[in-house]
């Protein structure tokens, strides 16, 4: 009987029910398709509830012909559709008929950082109160590493205001793409998912502090790159939005 | 093998219970209505962390909760997966759930995940490789476990009923039955059967759990062909149903399933009431 399920597995793929009919009472032509709907339009659907924004872009029925093109070429493997579209982002970028839309493959990127973020492992993030008291030399020499929930992503696109319009926007924002680039921050301290945009000091101090350089290298390569930029101020706000892994996780 | 694992026993205060979505987490925290308890897929909460995993356990603190698995394919072709097992081994021992169950149907093959209860032949071999499935799963669960029977669209071609296959099921591997009742009002619509008879057919000594929802008429073929969408309010005739099962094979605890056109709380608890004056009346 393992051959029924190759069977059928292979017509849920191609949509070609024909070579089921040994195993069927009856043709299976029609009622075949429940399945094969079913299967296509859930995996659909969950990319649906993964990437409300670019859904919002590009509309329903667009949204439908990428995400079931996607499904093709990217059916699920684990057992739960919970993290499903790892690869939705790379597969937009290169999916012809998003050509035009050069910022959406990035806001994808986005909106997938908010869902690792928001499912990533639970910690204590490093809190001002743990580091205050301490002599200068041993903050200095601490290197914590990130948060596991910390996302950065960089874009040559302004992806972080077309996304958080779309996200937090009835009416949205217009949004020049002569803006430029833009660099996005998102994280989930506790149990909300906080997001924000980072200015490139804030973006290399993070990079040294997840390559596990520690505070002095970091502040003192922000303070090479960024001559207008006070390293303290910036570290302090970092700190205090919970960016850093907490000491007893 | 069958008897090495505990018997199941719902948790007396077990009622009717609904189908837990992250939109009312806060509303069943605060509710305090009689008999209430909850189910949830257990793939949903085999993330690393997050909010899911917080609201879970404080919802564990307050009912009963059900994991009701859909991903481990016990009517495939090969053995489950055993990094599956595994994940719903450490919910159940985080959570503790009353009820753990699964489907007569199968879900992923050759390394792709089709994320739907796909229908198996019910033939002697095919029961074989199932009982076999269930055993490996009881014992890696450690417990017993309750066995949903499907919604049907295509018949296929089969040596015994659904009611004979499962009985023998529960016979040689101990396992337990999960009812739905709306899969076998839309399974026998679908296939010209009687679906009074196949619950007379039913092992009700078995049954654990009883599953209520909604159905819907396929959008080409009409009252042709009956799909279980779980995006509406449970049909009068599953009710009828439904009143006719308790009576033959006693209360059980019965879950209202909504997975899609959720309805607000009140409107859900208003159905789910239906199922529990039902029960309490049945338990006199």
């Amino acid at each position: 009987m393992a051959d029924f399920h190759d069977i059928f597995a292979r017509a849920l793929k191609s949509g070609d029910a024909s070579a089921l009919a040994d195993f069927t009472e009856g043709a299976p032509d029609t009622k075949f398709k429940v399945y094969r709907n079913n299967v296509v339009k859930g995996a659909a659907d969950t990319l649906g509830d993964a990437y409300p924004v670019i859904k919002r872009l590009v509309g329903e029925q667009f949204f439908q012909g990428m995400a079931r093109a996607y499904w093709a070429a990217h059916p699920p493997s684990g057992r739960t559709l919970t993290l499903y579209g790892e690869d939705f982002a790379d597969f937009i970028e290169l999916f012809e008929p998003a050509r035009p839309l050069v910022y959406l493959a990035d806001v994808a990127r986005i909106e997938r950082a908010w869902l690792e973020a928001h499912h990533a492992p639970d910690a204590l993030p490093l809190k001002l109160a743990d580091v205050k008291g301490l002599p200068p030399d041993e903050l200095a020499s601490m290197a914590p590493g990130l948060h596991p929930s910390v996302r950065t992503l960089a874009s040559d696109c302004p992806a972080f205001s077309i996304w958080r319009t779309n996200r937090e926007d009835d009416t949205v924002r217009k949004i020049s793409l002569e803006a430029g680039g833009e660099m996005t921050l998102v994280h989930r301290p506790l149990m909300e998912v906080h997001y924000r945009r980072l200015s490139p000091a804030d973006a290399l101090f993070i990079s040294r502090i997840e390559a596990g350089q520690d505070f002095a290298t970091a502040s003192n390569a922000v303070a090479d790159s960024f001559p207008g930029v006070e390293p303290a101020p910036l570290f302090i706000a970092l700190l205090k939005e919970g960016i850093f892994k907490g000491r007893d996780t | 093998m069958a008897s090495a694992h505990p018997v199941l026993a719902p948790a007396p205060e077990m009622g009717a219970g609904i189908g837990l979505k992250p939109q009312h987490y806060r509303s069943v925290l605060e509710s305090r209505a009689e008999g209430l308890w909850a189910e949830v897929h257990p793939e949903n909460y085999m993330t690393a962390g997050g909010p899911r995993l917080a609201w879970l356990d404080a919802i564990r603190r307050e009912c009963p909760l059900s994991l009701h698995g859909v991903a481990l394919s016990l009517g495939g072709a090969v053995r489950p997966d055993r990094g599956h097992l595994n994940r719903l081994r450490a919910l159940a021992d985080r959570y503790q759930p009353a009820l753990m169950s699964e489907h007569l149907a199968w879900c992923a093959h050759d390394g792709t995940y089709f994320g739907d209860l796909l229908p198996t032949p019910y033939t002697e071999a095919q029961l074989d490789r199932f009982c076999a499935h269930i055993d490996e799963t009881q014992d890696a669960l450690g417990r017993k476990i309750l066995i949903e029977n499907p919604s049907i669209y295509l018949p296929l071609k089969s040596d015994m009923t659904e009611q004979v296959f499962l009985a023998e099921a529960v016979r040689r591997t101990g396992c337990g039955l999960l009812l739905d009742v709306n899969n076998v009002f839309v399974t026998s619509w679908n296939l010209g059967q009687d679906p009074y008879s196949y619950i007379d057919g039913v092992p009700g000594e078995a049954v654990g759990e009883i599953h209520l929802a909604g159905h819907e008429q396929d959008e080409n073929l009409g009252d042709q062909l009956l799909i279980d969408t779980h995006g509406a309010p449970v049909r009068d005739d599953v009710w009828k149903l439904y009143d006719y099962t308790i009576g033959k094979i006693g209360p059980k605890p019965t879950l209202i399933e909504r997975d899609s056109n959720l309805p607000p709380f009140d409107q859900l608890m208003a159905e789910r009431g239906r199922a529990q004056d039902i029960l309490e009346a049945a338990n006199g």
